[in-house]
């Protein structure tokens, strides 16, 4: 029953991680909307080079 | 509220999940203190977020299984290690949508999976991925895959530096957002405490542990299979433990080998000059343990847990719950109590699987005469004139002898597996407090 009790910790902590990254990538995103005119094959090449 | 904080389980609870949440979420907390980079999209965003988050999980992982005291002071070993398993399947699976997200959002990307072309950062998170899936599968699989469990450990341990090592090469290389100060400073420290704790774990541990050498007094065969070691600290005054505790056993090999075993120590607190371990023949170690000579070299590491009555001085008196071997830790708790002259009421319901193979029977029957004790012994296969309980520990059983006032005592269970969960259950359904169940687990992987 700990375990059942751990398991829905564990849950909740992933819910908190996945909704915070994907609030981290809103905001992230949302503020850089205004200067946000690169070109698709741009930002292809940019991301490759990033990664 | 310092009280509070220091007694009350689920506030504790909380101040340490608070810790936990804040440590991993702070490589992207202290990126929103920089101007956000212009348009990358949002699922790359979330992608980075989410592999920054599987990571910082990952590293925490060292932390969670370094055996440190105040972290497990809180909730035991068991209670531990079953969060790390638990978080880390989440992380496995963080760092997997990782790149899924970048492959789906921008297919180019997939080019980064040619090993042989692939920038090194791109290698790196690779071999650091395929890392972390071995680690997963060997933990959750072991006893299928018929792993045994030292070589598993080693391995087990060279998978998890490879994955979090190599993920921090990746996530350097990528630069991106750690060529940000705070950033990578953060992420500097964070490889740093790993390190640590794979330095305290591996060298200082073990070199604390020679300097505290315990010699072999006598192994003296009890009832049931099983065979108590007597240890005699050697030109130190011995370990001070809590009744209940149990400490990582060396014998005959250095401490820098790395393989020991968890053996609750079943000796008085009182009684520091000698520790006593009762150790059942189950395996290649344990069933080694009758052939120990007197003088043989031994080392522990402990104590550890919190499965002791110390900790409920204001109980009005403990039930305790033995299977087979989980008697040791209990018995530690009883020879204390008898030691202290303890007046509070002490109810064994002790299964075995005949009379013959009751670990201890003569010792708990000399306890009685010193303590209040009861003893409910229940038999597998009980002879025929047997007038006491059989068969197994459940609802009914336990009905009959645990006190009407449920939460006036503490109840302590130590026994396999399936008798531990069964009996939960059963206290649980019977009324008495959640926070009033105490467990030991002796299956840890
Ligand atoms: C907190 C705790 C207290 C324990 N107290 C006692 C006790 O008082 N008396 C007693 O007889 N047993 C006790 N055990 C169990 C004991 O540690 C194992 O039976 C022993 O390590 C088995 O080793 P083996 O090589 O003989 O058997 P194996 O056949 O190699 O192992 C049997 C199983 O024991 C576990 N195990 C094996 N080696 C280790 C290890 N190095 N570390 C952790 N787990 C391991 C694994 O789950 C394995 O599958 C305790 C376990 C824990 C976790």
């Amino acid at each position: 029953m700990r375990y059942s009790i751990m398991l829905q910790l564990v849950t909740t902590i992933s819910v908190i991680f996945v909704a915070g990254a994907a609030l981290f990538a809103w905001i992230q995103n949302r503020q850089i909307e205004p200067i946000q005119e690169m070109g698709i094959n741009h930002e292809f090449d940019r991301n490759l080079l990033i990664y | 509220m310092r009280n509070l904080l220091m007694q009350n389980p689920i506030a504790i609870a909380t101040a340490w999940i608070g810790v936990y949440l804040l440590i991993i979420l702070s490589p992207l907390l202290i990126l929103l203190l920089y101007p956000a980079s212009p348009g990358r999209g949002f699922w790359l965003e979330f992608s980075v977020a989410l592999g920054f988050i599987g990571l910082a999980m990952m590293v925490l992982q060292f932390a969670l299984t370094a055996r440190i005291r105040t972290i497990e002071a809180a909730y035991g070993i068991d209670i531990i290690l079953q969060f790390h398993r638990y978080t880390s399947i989440v992380a496995f699976l963080l760092i997997l949508v990782h790149p899924v997200i970048l492959f789906v959002n921008d297919p180019e990307t997939l080019q980064l999976l040619n090993f042989f072309e692939a920038p090194w950062r791109a290698r790196a998170a690779v071999v650091a991925t395929l890392a972390l899936t071995l680690l997963i599968v060997t933990a959750i699989w072991r006893e299928k895959l018929h792993i045994p469990y030292e070589p598993w450990r080693i391995w087990h341990g060279i998978f998890a530096v490879t994955a979090v090592g190599l993920g921090l090469v990746h996530a350097f290389g990528v630069g991106n957002y750690l060529s940000l100060f705070w950033k990578s400073v953060l992420w500097a420290l964070f490889g740093l405490v790993a390190l640590w704790l794979l330095v305290f774990v591996r060298l200082v541990k073990p070199w604390q542990m020679t300097q505290h050498p315990y010699l072999v007094e006598e192994v003296v065969p009890e009832r049931g299979n099983v065979w108590t070691l007597v240890l005699r600290p050697r030109g130190h005054e011995g370990l001070t433990f809590q009744s209940g505790q149990f400490a990582w056993l060396t014998l005959r090999i250095s401490p820098f080998r790395m393989r020991e075993h968890p053996f609750s120590i079943a000796s008085s607190t009182e009684k520091l000059d000698c520790l006593e371990f009762g150790i059942k023949s189950v395996g290649d170690f344990t069933s080694r343990i009758k052939d120990v000579e007197p003088g043989t070299v031994a080392y522990l590491d402990g104590p550890y847990g919190v499965f002791t009555i110390d900790r409920y001085w204001d109980s009005a008196g403990f039930v305790m719950i033995a299977g087979g071997i989980g008697i040791t830790p209990i018995m530690s708790m009883v020879r204390t109590a008898a030691d202290r002259k303890d007046d509070r009421p002490f109810l064994l319901i002790y299964a075995s699987r005949s009379w013959e193979d009751i670990t201890y029977r003569e010792d708990l029957e000399v306890l009685k005469d010193k303590l209040d004790l009861t003893i409910v012994h229940v038999l597998r296969k009980a002879p025929d004139d047997w007038q006491g309980e059989t068969g197994y520990v459940d609802q009914d059983l336990l009905e009959r002898y645990i006190p009407i006032h449920r939460g006036s005592r503490h109840y302590f269970i130590c026994a396999v597996p399936k008798m531990m969960d069964q009996v939960e259950r059963a206290l649980h359904d019977l009324n008495v407090p959640v926070d009033h169940v105490h467990m030991e687990h002796y299956n840890l992987v």
